[in-house]
């Protein structure tokens, strides 16, 4: 009902980042053939969280709570402290954890003071409830995402084994 | 020094510690809260009770005010309704049954002669039935002042909590979600995924086990009620809801809701022992029924506990915050092991990946 309940104000003051997530989200493959109203509600929903540089925003092994957008700064994703990626600002990452019961898959730090959204499975899983066509149309989105890039990383396995059999 | 840091930050420590730390913040708040914590344990089951039907409504494309003001007007309208047709009924049943316990002595007296002489008869055993009588009485007068100053007490509460519950039902249902993500903004970084994987744990498995109890409450009520009907027992409608509030109790229900319905017929103008059996058969067929049907379906899975905690906790709830601890005892202790679980898990899978 009231956007800003009384008891908001006593733990921080509203930011005016929901309108920059919305429309970074409308640029990400997730949120493909979504209303902007369904995306700003997903968004408003969303929780901002803060990271100074060299924080660890997750480790690899840890069990995850959703997906993160970053708003501002860069992440870097690393296994065993080999960096595999970098990400920038509107790229999602994590989303793994939308799905339940997985582990984070490499660990995420960032280089840059950040502001990270995080879209937390338990909203998600609310919000799938309550709108199931939708909630396909995220999943499909999201087994899209998954296969694409499992679909580069055989491209890299594959250009590996290449480089290695003309060694040989 | 250097060793204590390094021993605290294992997980088994760390999780006792970190454990320690939210129990000690919890019985904090309670303690400042009491004054309406029981306004806020109702209204937050009411919460958990009503937030499906406006999840629906939700869906069904109303916005969340309107769905919250629709369900809230129709809950009120249903409990102004029930209230006007059951409180009166409810209230000659028992203002009638305080009339017999006035002269419980007679009764009681009468009861004891009649054992006497079929013990005589039958088993060849006597009795003193006048002294038995008296110290029968006197211990329940006893008992029946500490009950009623303790029931009177519990009304004073309700009613005040009655002006309290709607209002803070009415904004949990609409704003419960952002005060819950403006408090979970209060973890810091390092535990705020874990925190957040805790609370979707725990509150799951509570919903799922306070909306079981309420279920297996009204079932149980509505059974026993129409059995107390169909078989001549007095006050059925108010029995029944006692027999199902009782049952509600973990552990000691089963045996607590055979007493009501037992004093009932001991206490009616002819107590015999085929109403004593066909009261007590209801009861028996309805925590039958609870037990086959409504407990592996909606309340079993949830409440993981062994059964000497479930009684010992239920016993020091029941001691320390009478009725309504008796029910959330139970709750409340199922919470704090998914609580302990989850934290030490999810500290030993970092420990051992750091």
């Amino acid at each position: 009902m009231a956007q800003d309940p009384i008891w908001g104000n006593l733990f921080r003051k509203k930011e005016g980042w929901v309108s920059v997530a919305s429309e970074l989200c409308a640029l990400n493959p997730l949120f493909d053939r979504f209303t902007p109203s369904v995306i700003d509600w997903i968004v408003g929903n969303a929780s901002l969280r803060h990271f100074k540089s060299g924080e660890s925003i997750f480790r690899m092994g840890d069990e995850g709570a959703g997906a993160l957008l970053l708003l501002s700064g860069q992440v870097s994703i690393q296994t065993g402290g080999k960096e595999l990626a970098s990400v920038e600002q509107g790229d999602l990452f994590g989303e793994v954890a939308l799905l339940p019961d997985q582990y984070r898959t490499a660990d995420a730090i960032a280089t840059q003071d950040c502001e990270i959204l995080f879209f937390l499975r338990s909203e998600i899983s609310e919000w799938k409830e309550n709108h199931p066509k939708q909630a396909y149309r995220l999943m499909e989105n999201l087994a899209k995402m998954l296969s694409k890039r499992l679909l580069e990383k055989n491209k890299i396995q594959s250009a590996a084994c290449n480089k290695d059999n003309q060694h040989l | 020094m250097s060793y204590l840091i390094r021993y605290f930050s294992t997980p088994a420590p760390k999780t006792v510690l970190v454990f320690c730390a939210l129990l000690f913040a919890g019985t904090l708040f309670s303690y400042i809260a009491s004054p309406i914590l029981l306004a806020v344990a109702i209204s937050m089951m009411l919460y958990g009770a009503m937030s499906p039907l406006v999840e629906t409504l939700v869906r069904k494309g109303f916005s969340t005010s309107k769905a919250v003001s629709s369900t809230m007007g129709v809950v009120v309208l249903l409990i102004i309704i029930v209230a006007a047709v059951l409180l009166p009924l409810l209230f000659s049943q028992f203002k009638h049954f305080s009339e017999r316990i006035e002269n419980i002595d007679d009764r009681i007296l009468n009861l004891l002669v009649t054992t006497n002489e079929w013990a005589q008869q039958h088993l060849n055993l006597s009795f003193e039935p006048v002294s038995l009588s008296q110290d029968i009485l006197n211990g329940m007068s006893s008992k029946l002042d500490s009950v009623s100053i303790a029931i009177s007490s519990y009304f004073g509460d309700i009613a005040f909590s009655l002006v309290l519950i709607p209002l803070i039902t009415f904004f949990l249902l609409c704003d419960f979600r952002k005060f819950r993500n403006e408090f979970m903004q209060l973890l810091p970084n390092y535990h705020f995924e874990l925190g957040w994987i805790i609370y979707y744990r725990t509150s799951g498995q509570l919903q799922r086990y306070l909306r079981g109890i309420f279920i297996q409450a009204v079932i149980i009520a509505a059974i026993c009620t129409t059995g107390f009907y169909a078989f001549g027992v007095d006050y059925a409608p108010l029995l029944g809801i006692l027999v199902g509030l009782l049952n509600m109790i973990p552990f000691f229900g089963i045996s607590l809701a055979k007493i009501p319905p037992v004093l009932v017929v001991l206490l009616s103008d002819s107590p015999d022992v085929t109403s004593l059996i066909t009261a007590l058969v209801v009861v028996f067929v309805a925590q039958f029924i609870d037990a086959t049907v409504v407990i592996p379906r909606v309340v079993a899975k949830s409440a993981n506990l062994h059964p000497l905690t479930v009684m010992l906790a239920v016993a020091l709830g029941g001691y320390y915050f009478g009725f309504f601890g008796l029910i959330l005892v139970v709750p409340v202790l199922f919470s704090c092991k998914v609580i302990f679980t989850e934290l030490y898990r999810g500290l030993r899978r970092r420990y051992l990946t750091s």
